[in-house]
């Protein structure tokens, strides 16, 4: 029986040098994020947000401290361990959607099915019914450009999906689109972690977002200022900001 | 205001330029490419004219020599007083036998001269010294002949003068400047083996020709400011009582005119190969910064729409262009100046004249760096402009690569999709080909012109051996061939029948002709021959066939002179032999495509009329003989009398070879370049390729994909790439080819542009391995790739 914890930080620094100067992005005592749950950090600009993501997705290795997922160390691990450790566990939606421009809806989620069956995990899942899932069941074959931003962000929740990660990492996803778009990609989120039991870990400058998680983490100059809990989580469509 | 914002993208420039590095030095390598083989090539030329000229005035070159029968040495005092000669000089210009170890005969020119101090064509000495002015048998050898025959200071060489056998010693090895390119006669091909000069002193040679006194030609030297050909005819005036011979000016001195030809040659390649190089670089480098400038858009939208004017902008590029020119043309001159040397170098030495000089030309440096500007500034003008006529929403939305068509699935591409493996390590690449079509192409067009060059160079190799080879081997098809000055009849052909190893004789009367048709008249070679002699094959081009029209007594020309003529098959030629008095109308039965020269041919018994006489005598015999024997052969036909040249095909492809060094020597140089430049335009179109897509590689491994994967995509990706500019590479390249060989083909010959696929196979394995090469770099900046950074940016 695996525990119910998904991530465990403990005494985790990210230092960054430039010249004589360092500069503390982030220092994270202890955090862990539990199966299934929906995380919501919330910061200033330059708090370390994404830095956190960065750390917690593997795209990123912390200063020092540990970075345990499910149960296993990754702060030490290669290139090459990160690689498949991200394959197989994580999902992102970036900020700026980053969706492959020379492939359309329905390819670049292919893609990343295609990368996640390649060590034999079976590919069971049909991006044409991710992308219904979505909600661009009509969008397949339309490649990024001549989607809307909305659209392009949806794709990517679909691109997350792929691999039935265990857990799925936002970086602010919803930045760059208008309120009813910015909710339907939430929403999206929102059903993947209550259907698929994926963790969520959503980074925003939005506040009231907030209140669609579980959990809310403020962060304030590299550090976990206050931790709050949300007993009852507003669903996506209900949000007003 | 107005300067802040100047002063502001000037600083955007440098950081542009400091930004990517890798880039910009790449692109000033290419620029540097192009300047460096014009710098090179050019003050290489200019080196030789010059070390050419400085062995001419030190030697004391003559300018003109009057052969005479007999005239007194005292003589020259008298000549060296017309108006206008600097120094007259009289001495003895004498051909002899020269034994060779072998056994064969070479011929030894015995020149007299006074040595190292005489004030018309002095010698210059190489090794030993110059004969003693007391000593009777000591000689002063060509350096040409004594490197063919490995013959050194301290050898003996046996002269055969009036058939007797005269040992001389060979004390130095050395030249004048008439031998410095030792040629016998004007037109010759240089046979360094068979032909010494052999400079003895007076005294020696009154020993050895018993000239007592005399000499047989006077050279001389005419003054600064006055005209050769007159002082010439001043000079002929005045040895008149001494039965003159012949008058040569440097024009007719067959030395001079072979180095002459060397050095137009040169020249011809010193423009023709840069252009070529600078051509190739120019587009690539127009290509590379237009890329830049495409990639540019988003920020010279946000440039635009911050109130930048197009003209700022355009300086904005400009500036960076000036950048990459003016270091482009210091690395380009810094280069060019070291490779001159070099290559003077060599060359003074291939040709083996005595001095070296390496001189400074500012011309050419100030052409250089022109280039260089201009060519840079017109790269990044045209992307440059117009992407700053953009309106500043566009420019910031333009896309640089998403070029698809409609959106749409490209045809080709969904043809191909059946039969594709389903992994998307295939996929994509294929993909992509298809899709980011702007990008395929800049690739496509990147590496055909990379490789350009190369394909040029091996292609003008591969033409010219395919030439000789078919020249040789299809066209002149016989062993030994002698051309008499006195006709011969049966009873000849008989005797050389009977020469060991010969095993088949043609014989032939060849004559020259003049053609005329309508008003416009050819001097060509016309060679009778029985209608099935086959000792020259033709390439038919039009009418019947060759050997039907000779049996039917009609003419045979060759393509070019029938076009030059207006003639076409069927048509009727005026004929005007010298052996008849009226020119005779005769029918051009076919034609026949020649590469050397412009033959015509017509049968024996058609040939009566242009003779006047049934034809019983021949001047011309073409032997089948046994190769070992030829040389045997060559001599018992020299015996016979009336022989005027024999010529073994073998040695004749020997020494046209050997004549090929000096454009080996060339290839070299240029293959160096054409790698370089293939290196360095395929480097920077991939390199191109990955920095443009950053944030999609970084995506792609933040989701998880690995770098072997990523680098099977990106490698499969520019094979198929490669796979289409392969083919357009080498069309060009033979085109270009086509386009020199057009700058320099002559009545005489014609070449047509030819590569074999051996060399096509061979360039393109070497572009595979220049690719592979040049992927290296980009896609180790893929798997350094900071994916925090890559994957939060925007574009
Ligand atoms: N590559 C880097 N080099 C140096 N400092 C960095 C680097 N990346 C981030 N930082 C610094 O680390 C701190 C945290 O950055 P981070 O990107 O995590 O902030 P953030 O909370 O995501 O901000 P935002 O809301 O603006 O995205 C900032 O002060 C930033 O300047
Ligand atoms: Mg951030």
């Amino acid at each position: 029986m695996p525990s119910d914890d998904l991530v465990v930080l403990r005494d985790v620094r990210k230092v960054y040098r430039m010249g004589d100067v360092e500069v503390q992005a982030l220092h994270v005592r202890e955090l862990t994020i539990r199966r299934g749950e929906f995380v919501a950090v919330l910061g200033p600009s330059g708090s370390g947000k994404t830095t956190l993501l960065n750390l917690v997705g593997g795209i990123d290795a912390p200063t020092s401290g540990q970075i345990l997922f499910d149960g296993e160390d990754i702060s030490g691990f290669s290139d090459r361990q990160l690689t498949l450790f991200r394959r197989e566990n994580v999902g992102f939606v970036f900020q700026f959607f980053n969706l492959i421009p020379t492939l359309t809806a329905e390819e670049n989620v292919r893609f990343a099915v295609d990368l996640a069956s390649r060590d034999g995990v079976p590919p069971d899942r049909d991006p044409k019914a991710l992308l219904a899932k979505v909600g661009l069941a009509d969008r397949v074959s339309h490649f990024p450009k001549q989607l809307s931003g909305g659209e392009q962000q949806r794709v990517a929740v679909a691109r997350a999906l792929a691999k039935n990660p265990k857990l799925i990492l936002g970086d602010e996803p919803t930045g760059n689109l208008d309120f009813r778009t910015g909710k339907l990609v939430l929403s999206a989120l929102r059903d993947v972690n209550r259907d698929e039991g994926a963790a969520v870990v959503l980074v925003t400058h939005n506040m009231p977002l907030a209140a669609i998680a579980d959990r809310v983490l403020h962060i304030r100059d590299g550090e976990i200022a206050s931790v709050e809990i949300n007993e009852r989580p507003v669903a996506p469509e209900d949000v007003t900001w | 205001m107005r300067r802040r914002i100047v002063s502001t993208l000037t600083l955007k420039a440098w950081r542009d330029v400091l930004a990517h590095k890798g880039q910009f030095i790449s692109l000033i390598v290419l620029v540097s490419l192009g300047i460096t083989s014009y710098v090179t090539f050019q003050n290489g030329y200019h080196d030789l004219a010059a070390s050419l000229e400085q062995a001419y005035s030190t030697l004391r070159f003559a300018d003109l020599t009057v052969r005479v029968e007999r005239m007194p040495l005292s003589a020259a005092r008298d000549i060296a007083r017309i108006d206008g000669v600097a120094a007259a000089r009289v001495r003895t210009v004498r051909d002899v036998g020269l034994e060779l170890e072998n056994g064969d005969q070479a011929t030894a020119r015995i020149v007299s001269t006074p040595g190292p101090s005489a004030d018309v064509n002095a010698v210059h000495v190489e090794q030993g010294r110059f004969p003693a002015h007391d000593a009777r048998d000591e000689v002063l050898l060509s350096p040409q002949f004594a490197t063919d025959t490995k013959t050194r200071v301290g050898d003996r060489l046996v002269l055969r003068i009036g058939g007797e056998r005269v040992a001389v010693r060979v004390v130095g090895i050395g030249t004048d400047p008439e031998y410095l390119y030792a040629l016998q006669s004007e037109g010759d091909l240089p046979s360094p083996g068979s032909f010494a000069v052999v400079f003895v002193t007076e005294r020696t040679v009154e020993h050895l020709l018993d000239t007592s006194g005399s000499g047989n030609d006077v050279a001389v030297r005419v003054k600064a400011g006055f005209d050769p050909a007159r002082v010439a005819d001043e000079v002929e005036r005045r040895v008149r009582p001494y039965n003159p011979i012949s008058t040569a000016m440097r024009d007719d001195m067959p030395g001079h005119v072979g180095l002459q030809s060397e050095l137009d040659q040169n020249r011809l390649m010193a423009r023709s190969m840069p252009a070529l190089v600078l051509i190739i670089s120019s587009m690539s480098l127009f290509i590379a910064l237009s890329r830049l400038v495409q990639a540019q858009r988003g920020e010279i939208g946000l440039a635009k729409a911050l109130g930048y004017g197009d003209g700022q902008i355009l300086a904005h590029y400009l500036t960076i262009a000036a950048i990459v020119a003016i270091g482009g043309s210091a690395l380009g001159v810094g280069l060019g100046l070291w490779g001159a040397q070099g290559i003077a170098a060599s060359y003074v030495s291939l040709l083996g004249l005595p001095f070296l000089t390496s001189g400074f030309y500012p011309h050419v440096v100030a052409i250089a760096v022109g280039l260089a500007f201009v060519s840079c500034l017109a790269a990044a003008a045209v992307p440059a402009w117009s992407s700053a006529r953009l309106a500043p929403a566009v420019a910031m939305h333009a896309d640089p690569n998403r070029s698809l068509a409609g959106g749409r699935i490209p045809i080709a591409e969904r043809l191909l999709s059946p039969v594709l493996p389903r992994s998307f390590t295939v996929r994509v690449p294929v993909r992509n080909v298809f899709r980011a079509r702007r990008r395929s192409l800049y690739t496509v067009l990147g590496i055909a012109f990379a490789m350009v060059l190369s394909v040029t160079t091996v292609a003008m190799f591969d033409s010219i051996d395919h030439l000789m080879d078919k020249a040789f081997t299809e066209v002149e098809r016989w062993d030994v061939m002698a051309a008499f000055s006195v006709p011969f009849g049966e009873a000849r052909v008989a005797e050389v029948r009977r020469i060991a190893g010969v095993e088949r004789v043609q014989k032939a009367f060849i004559m020259p002709v003049t053609l005329s048709a309508r008003g416009t008249d050819k001097d060509v070679v016309l060679t009778a021959m029985a209608p099935d002699a086959d000792f020259h094959g033709f390439t038919p081009a039009g009418g019947a066939a060759p050997f039907d029209a000779l049996a039917a007594g009609d003419l045979v020309l060759s393509a070019s002179t029938a076009r030059q003529l207006g003639l076409v098959p069927g048509a009727s030629v005026a004929v005007d032999s010298p052996l008849v008095d009226d020119p005779v109308l005769m029918r051009v039965g076919a034609l026949s495509d020649e590469m050397l020269g412009q033959p015509a041919f017509v049968s024996l018994d058609a040939a009566a009329k242009l003779i006047g006489s049934q034809v019983t005598e021949y001047n011309a015999l073409y032997l089948d003989a046994d190769p070992r024997r030829a040389e045997r052969i060559q001599d018992e036909l020299y015996d016979m009398p009336g022989a005027a040249s024999v010529q073994v095909k073998a040695g004749l492809v020997e020494r046209l070879t050997s004549m090929l060094e000096l454009m080996d020597f060339f290839g070299t140089v240029l293959l160096a370049f054409g790698s370089a430049l293939a290196f360095v335009v395929v480097f920077t179109t991939f390199t191109a390729n990955v920095t443009e897509r950053t944030r999609e590689i970084a995506t792609m491994r933040t989701i998880g994909e690995d770098n072997a994967h990523l680098t099977i995509m990106i490698t499969l990706e520019n094979l198929l790439l490669a796979l289409a500019a392969l083919p357009l590479g080498i069309w060009l390249g033979v085109k270009a080819t086509d386009a020199l060989f057009a700058s320099f083909t002559t009545e005489s010959y014609t070449l047509k542009a030819y590569i074999s696929p051996g060399s096509i196979l061979r360039i393109c394995l070497l572009m595979l391995l220049v690719l592979l090469l040049s992927e290296i770099p980009p896609v180790r900046r893929i798997f350094r790739l900071d994916l925090a950074e890559a994957t939060k940016v925007m574009e």
